[in-house]
């Protein structure tokens, strides 16, 4: 039986490295998912997003004129964005933490470190599939809930209505 | 990121249920066993394999642009050049150029952070070490890791000062 494709699911992959891009591609062809677009910065990314309106999308952090943070930030948060709720995967080789940090408070969806392994790449697209965040929206973010994992034995500061202190709902 | 304490009153939150997700119903569930199936490896593995080549030349060709910059004393032009190699050199097969670099790129950008004077003998030993591991014909991986935690060691300490 053959594998089956993903007709009408479609990938944006916004890379500046051709070869990095192309890698991308060929894997998302693998995984079935065969309408790849690509841009080579968040600008022409953006202006691919309006035009194509993807699914989801797998960002580079440092590109040039725009970079993957301003595009991530411009897809959540600017007038005219086809879709704030996209999936955002940022690609990167930038592993300290203030950057992934940064990528993270700009409103990234999920964060694949490079070099790129097949593993982990499937490994983030389940989870856009699988495990969906609520989306977020203050004086200073849009985006994904930053939110991964409970933490019983955390004690504030408290910054929801929902959270709770001692077991007293913080209203 | 500081969040300010009056979030509590600030902050909407979007339910899962209140926005488009990009697949639902059978395809989620075809795409999901895609995801984890045997094949589906199989065959992004070959693409791995195929694309290796690439990925080599293009680690090359930023080796070479490595090398140009490394008497220039442009932080941020090492930095560039050595951040494409540790992204890309694992990729291609040049785990330990890969490693060496991403030291490289720790040691400018935490000199940067702490506005520290990069030295430039400690630059110029990352460059020919990430050099060396890319033009070696095996990928050496323990001795690159060794060469590695030396060259970390070193910028540890000198940033230590």
């Amino acid at each position: 039986m053959s594998a089956p494709t993903f007709d009408h699911l479609k990938a944006l992959v916004v890379e500046d490295n051709p070869q990095l891009r192309s890698l991308l591609r060929s894997l998302l062809h693998a995984l079935g998912i065969k309408t790849v677009f690509e841009a080579a910065d968040g600008e022409s990314g953006f202006a691919e997003m309006r035009e194509k309106k993807p699914d989801f999308v797998l960002t580079d952090l440092s590109m040039e004129p725009m970079n993957g943070l301003d595009f991530t930030r411009m897809v959540r948060t600017a007038e005219g964005s086809p879709n704030p709720y996209v999936p955002i995967v940022m690609v990167t080789g930038h592993t300290e933490r203030h950057r992934v940090e940064g990528a993270r408070d700009a409103g990234v969806t999920e964060f694949l470190a490079k070099p790129i392994t097949t593993q982990n790449l499937f490994l983030r697209i389940t989870e856009i599939v699988d495990r969906p965040r609520p989306f977020v929206r203050s004086e200073t973010y849009f985006g994904p809930d930053r939110r991964r994992r409970r933490a019983p034995d955390f004690t504030g500061p408290w910054r929801r209505r929902e959270d709770k202190a001692g077991g007293i709902e913080i209203q | 990121m500081t969040l300010k304490p009056n979030l509590l009153a600030d902050m909407t939150i979007t339910p899962v249920s209140a926005y488009p997700q990009p697949v639902s119903g059978i395809v989620k569930t075809q795409l999901r066993h895609a995801l984890s199936s045997r094949e589906t490896l199989k065959a992004a593995e070959k693409v791995m394999q195929e694309k290796s080549g690439d990925m080599r030349e293009a680690v090359l060709s930023y080796v070479a642009k490595l090398e140009a910059a490394k008497n220039s004393g442009d932080a941020g032009l090492l930095f560039a050049q050595a951040h494409e190699i540790r992204g890309l050199a694992a990729n291609a097969g040049l785990v330990s150029a890969g490693r060496i670099a991403d030291g490289l790129c720790r040691y400018l950008d935490e000199a940067g952070r702490r506005e520290a004077t990069v030295d430039r003998a400690v630059t110029s030993l990352f460059v020919d070490a990430v050099s060396r591991a890319s033009h070696a014909t095996d990928d050496a991986t323990k001795l690159g890791d060794t060469v590695a935690r030396e060259l970390n060691a070193l910028a540890a300490r000198k940033l230590a000062g």
